[in-house]
């Protein structure tokens, strides 16, 4: 177990240089020149080529992302154009604001969505299986935008019972944790709705196993053969949506940041990218790539502490 | 004697989108104390699904017990309500199956799956549990059962896993074990020796096995009786001896004949020509009638009965007093 977290932590490395070189051309990926764009309309050849210096654009390309890489190591990861601000600051004050609101709505999804879909597998067929796999089709189609305006209509607006705005990460407060309610719900209703329909069919699938009669045939409760011996093996393919969605959570945290109005690292992004600020842009991305390259190793790494067959391939 | 186990008439369908499957029709048979009772059929003849009647485990829907009485130390367990049953699986009435690779679960160490089966039915410590699991391992063959106790089944070989699962199934000593095909899915040379196990056990716990088996090698050295099942039905049932020296049923003779004998000098293997016939559609006369080469009218057209025939039940027309007019000479 221990050699394969090593063996996978090291596999991290080719991987995360990989993000760092992708983000680093992105500068070069957008048409044009980069430093043109930057100036604007109106700028005069001195200022571009003003601009071209100031960035270092005039460098080879190596002696730039050396620069750049040296940077992100030491965790400076350049000054906004728009403010001046260290993109770094300006990260981490947001990153706290998103990160928890992924999780919670990952726990949620996770709760509802294993909960539901071992449900609806057990009693297949019945009126639950077909309401829950409805709501979940739902729930895969509708737009997140969308979802979140029709919660805050019906709990903020009409029945009043959740504040509409004013976002904290600390969600140990009640204060805290009422504004985390919605945008979680939000956010992690169609990551609910593919773990439980992902649940449903992995648990009908193994209820035919043949282990699972060995655990009835001793005797065992139904309960017991469904939760451990059924749920434990069905959770393997379920790990995995969990683990992509997780960066799909932070993809479309963009949309319900904006809903919400929470100060997150999906607004600042999109923000930048409208106002061309290129290092706040690199710096997002960087930041969020990372998180998921992250998150695929903790999937993996849960694989083999439930599985004790992938470690030994 | 008292019978451990009698099976009275039991009819278990299965009622499928294609039609109504008569999987067990009308089975009775009786297993005593200490006794082996081999079943033997193809595949798709009634053996697992009588195993699993007996269990209560037949998978519902689409299977459903519509008929008869499986009486276990006197009491129809058929009767008994779910968290009754779930006393006697495993405690009472134990059960192994056909592989071994798919058997065990791979997510739990054979230990865990041992103790989980000990702790539920006899009320004692963890500790205690995995004592007596280390001692099951120990009595069933594996070397060192105290370290093999945290291994998952896939650090196993497939023997190794069958002998799991025969601990397993030891280890609340029930009065029963069925083997549902317990040594197919295994090498030539690990089949002897689970076999040997089997018996080993059998007298050392003066338990009663159920040997569901295809291969009518594995009952001649285990079983004191055999049932001879096919499409449902029970066409011979009888003392081992008997019927390996002189098959009743047109069906077990084939069975006989189709075993590979190194003295014959026979080119060719004989099997029973054709393949089981489609249940769900309503039909007449012997199941095996259509197979048989001393089918007469009366085969295709009426169910044969079963004819007590000295110590032996066989059903068959030829065997009825007076059938001889019925079923015409027999050549």
């Amino acid at each position: 177990m221990f050699n394969y977290i090593i063996k996978r932590l090291l596999q991290l490395i080719p991987v995360l240089f990989g993000v760092s070189v992708i983000v680093f051309l992105m500068i070069y990926l957008i048409p044009g020149d980069a430093a043109e764009i930057i100036g604007g309309p109106t700028a005069t050849a001195e200022e571009v080529e003003n601009i071209r210096v100031k960035l270092g654009l005039d460098r080879p390309m190596y002696e730039q992302y050396i620069k750049y890489i040296s940077g992100v190591l030491r965790g400076e990861l350049g000054y906004s154009f728009q403010t001046g601000q260290s993109v770094s600051e300006a990260i981490k004050i947001r990153y706290g604001n998103t990160f928890s609101l992924a999780v919670f709505s990952a726990i949620i999804a996770a709760i509802i969505g294993v909960g539901a879909g071992v449900i609806a597998a057990v009693k297949q067929n019945s009126w639950f299986d077909y309401l829950s796999m409805s709501v979940a089709t739902f729930g895969i189609s509708a737009p997140t935008f969308w979802i979140g305006l029709l919660l805050i209509v019906v709990f903020c607006v009409k029945l009043k019972w959740l504040p509409i705005s004013g976002f904290s990460s600390q969600f140990w407060t009640k204060d805290g944790l009422t504004h985390m309610i919605l945008p979680s719900i939000t956010l992690g209703f169609s990551s609910a709705a593919m773990i439980a329909r992902m649940t449903r069919s992995s648990i009908l699938e193994i209820i035919h196993q043949d282990y699972v009669e060995t655990a009835r045939a001793k005797g065992l409760s139904e309960r017991v053969v469904i939760l451990k011996h059924a749920l434990k093996n069905a959770l393997i393919p379920v790990i995995t949506v969990i683990g992509v969605n997780f960066g799909g959570l932070l993809g479309g945290a963009v949309v319900v940041e904006s809903v919400f109005a929470i100060n997150g690292i999906g607004r600042l992004m999109v923000q930048s990218i409208n106002a061309r600020d290129f290092p706040m842009v690199q710096g997002t991305v960087l930041v969020v790539a990372t998180t998921f390259v992250i998150i695929n190793l903790l999937t993996d790494i849960i694989y083999a502490v439930i599985d004790p067959r992938i470690s030994y391939k | 004697m008292n019978a451990l186990l009698e099976v009275n008439d039991l009819k278990t369908y299965f009622y499928t989108a294609d039609g109504i499957i008569p999987a067990v029709d009308g089975v009775s048979f009786k297993i005593d104390r200490g006794e082996t009772l081999g079943i033997v059929g193809e595949s798709g003849s009634g053996k697992s699904v009588t195993a699993r009647s007996i269990m209560r485990l037949v998978p519902n829907p689409p299977g459903k017990i519509i008929n008869g009485s499986i009486l276990f130390k006197g009491e129809n367990i058929l009767t008994k309500k779910e968290k009754q049953m779930r006393m006697i699986r495993g405690n009472k009435i134990a059960m192994i199956f056909q592989d071994p690779m798919t058997s065990l679960n791979p997510l739990f160490t054979v230990g865990n799956q041992i103790v989980e089966a000990i702790i539920i039915h006899q009320h004692v410590s963890k500790r205690e549990a995995i004592e007596r699991a280390v001692e099951m391992l120990k009595l069933v063959g594996i070397p060192s059962p105290e370290k093999r106790i945290k291994d998952y089944p896939h650090q196993m070989s497939g023997g190794m896993r069958q002998r799991v699962m025969i601990a397993m199934a030891l280890c609340c000593q029930p009065d029963l074990l069925i083997a549902d095909e317990p040594t197919t899915a295994l090498d030539v040379t690990i089949q002897a020796q689970i076999l040997e196990l089997i018996s080993d056990i059998k007298e050392k716990f003066n338990m009663s096995v159920m040997m569901i088996t295809h291969d009518l090698g594995v009952v001649a050295n285990i079983a004191d009786r055999i049932i001879v099942m096919y499409a449902g039905k029970m066409m011979e049932y009888g003392d081992v001896e008997d019927i390996f020296a002189n098959p009743l049923h047109p069906y077990t003779k084939g069975l006989m004949e189709s075993i590979p004998r190194i003295s014959s000098n026979e080119k060719r293997l004989k099997s029973i020509q054709g393949t089981l016939p489609d249940l769900t559609q309503d039909f007449k006369g012997c199941r095996f009638a259509p197979r048989c080469s001393c089918a007469k009218d009366i085969c295709h057209n009426e169910e044969p009965p079963l004819v007590q025939n000295g110590s032996r039940i066989v059903r068959c027309f030829q065997y009825l007093s007076g059938g001889d007019e019925k079923y015409g000479k027999s050549s």
